[in-house]
């Protein structure tokens, strides 16, 4: 059985652009609920891309460097592999294109050529995951940040993916509704890849994690060790340089 | 930020507004195009075209107030088109401007019936449902989605322009302006580049397909009926007036 996904010695160049990833490598198991964590500009979301082809980079050892399930990403395959993976934006108005919310989640069922009932059950089905049935003929304009974000899943759910790429899935949301999102990323079955600096998401789901900084890998491992090293997040830009004083000794936060 | 609706009133509840879609923009198509026909001056004809349009906007329940107001925002045009002739022929011109304004008018109230009683979304469904263009419906369906995402963009710059200004209005500084409007384009130019990355990750391939929801019934075969009928009568009319 091969890995969910296998990134091997990732490196990809923008047009005209310096290098934003430099050989990255790692593999992620069925199941196992994944973090990419670094600073701004680390490379977190054209890592993103290549999950489902996107983009597509290059390996230092030759070969396909991104595989899904043991099937490489290459042009040939992008129709099953964008049918395995779901890929939600960071902005929410990029993701929902349509006029209506039910548009846009049966956006991706229609392109996979299934019929309107079929379509419509699907559409139905991935309301009720993210908790917003009946919203159906809601223009995305007229939504909260917070719910264009729930639908945004869903458009992403009704295509039935096994592995969900989230790019920064809490950026500019305000606490309650991070933690309602948190909560409702939790009761999701797939396999989540979540590139995200908000290290209280990444402790609460993910189970293995990657720094990334400039491009290339600072660290890969279980997510308790990683959230440990404080010397390795400062590097990263991931905590303050300067530790907070507090009555009760140094200001220190443990994630567990 | 807040807009208002380009539907407005789209969403009440009336025989009308649960209608198919289709018949109600081949009706509309019909009237617009039979106004723009009639002759210069035939005013009894003129007033069975309101009649009609009167009719159609009180069986929806929008408020008549609204309509004909709203449709007054193409008399400029008109009697800018109008005053040139006004200009070239003198007074032996005014019935045409007159008449033209009046068409006008008639043709607007005619269209905010018809947005008035289908949201926006739904109409897009209907003339792809009638073999409208899909490239056309796209365009269209992007321009409802986007408009007031840009829309606040605008006034987000403007208020940043507002708050630095130094007291100067935004419109004043043309290079402010022409800032604005630029950063907007490469803006939006990024945003569809976005865009069109969720499309193709979801499976977007160049074809586009929808669903039709539509359903021709009884109420929909009674209101073609009845709009075809009224059409035929304005011509019938105009065959025998003239």
């Amino acid at each position: 059985m091969s890995a969910l996904i296998e990134v091997r010695e990732l490196c990809y160049r923008y047009p005209e652009g310096p290098l934003a990833l430099k050989g990255v490598s790692f593999t992620v198991q069925e199941g196992e609920d994944f973090a990419l964590i670094g600073p701004n500009g680390a490379g977190k979301s054209t890592l993103l891309l290549h999950l489902n082809g996107l983009l597509m980079g290059f390996s230092l050892k030759g070969g396909d460097p991104v595989l899904i399930k043991g099937i490489p990403v290459r042009k040939e395959t992008l129709k099953e592999i964008r049918q395995k993976v779901g890929l939600v934006f960071q902005d929410p108005n990029d993701q929902l294109f349509s006029p209506t919310v039910f548009e846009d989640v049966a956006f991706g069922p229609l392109n996979q050529g299934l019929g309107p009932e079929e379509v419509k059950e699907r559409v139905r089905k991935a309301l009720e995951a993210v908790g917003i049935s009946g919203y159906e003929g809601r223009s995305p304009h007229h939504l909260s940040f917070g719910e264009k974000k729930k639908v945004a899943i869903a458009t992403v759910l009704s295509m039935e993916p096994e592995l969900l790429v989230l790019d920064e899935p809490t950026a500019n949301l305000d606490p309650g509704s991070r933690w309602r999102l948190i909560e409702l990323l939790m009761t999701l079955p797939q396999t989540k890849v979540i590139a995200s600096h908000d290290l209280d998401l990444v402790a609460m789901i993910c189970k293995k994690a990657l720094v990334l900084k400039d491009g290339k890998a600072l660290a890969f491992g279980p997510v308790e060790d990683i959230l440990e090293d404080q010397e390795l997040l400062r590097e990263a830009g991931l905590l303050p340089q300067v530790m907070l004083p507090s009555k009760r000794g140094l200001f220190k936060k443990t994630y567990r | 930020m807040k807009h208002g609706f380009l539907d407005k009133y789209s969403n009440l509840k009336s025989p009308l507004h649960t209608l198919d879609p289709r018949p109600k923009v081949l009706f509309t198509l019909g009237l617009v195009f039979t106004i723009a026909w009639l002759p210069v001056g035939l005013w009894s004809l003129y007033v069975v075209a309101f009649a009609i349009v009167v009719a159609e906007v009180l069986i929806s329940r929008v408020p008549f107030t609204y309509v004909t107001l709203r449709a007054t925002a193409v008399l400029p045009f008109s009697l800018l088109i109008g005053s040139m002739r006004l200009l070239l022929e003198g007074e032996g011109a005014l019935p045409f401007v007159l008449s033209l304004s009046a068409k006008a008018w008639l043709s607007a109230m005619a269209l905010l019936a018809l947005i008035s009683t289908t949201p926006f979304p739904v109409l897009l469904q209907g003339l792809e449902a009638l073999g409208f263009p899909k490239v056309l419906v796209q365009v269209l369906a992007f321009m409802y989605r986007y408009i007031f995402v840009i829309l606040d963009e605008a006034m987000r710059m403007k208020r940043a322009w507002d708050s630095r200004g130094g007291g100067r209005k935004w419109w004043i500084s043309f290079k402010a302006m022409a800032q604005i409007v630029g950063v907007l384009f490469i803006r939006s130019y990024e945003r569809s580049e976005r865009v069109y990355q969720a499309m193709c990750s979801r499976g977007f391939d160049g074809r586009t397909r929808t669903i039709n929801p539509f359903h021709f019934g009884l109420s929909e075969t009674v209101f073609s009926s009845v709009s075809g009928t009224s059409i035929v009568v304005l011509w019938t009319l105009w065959s025998l007036w003239s």
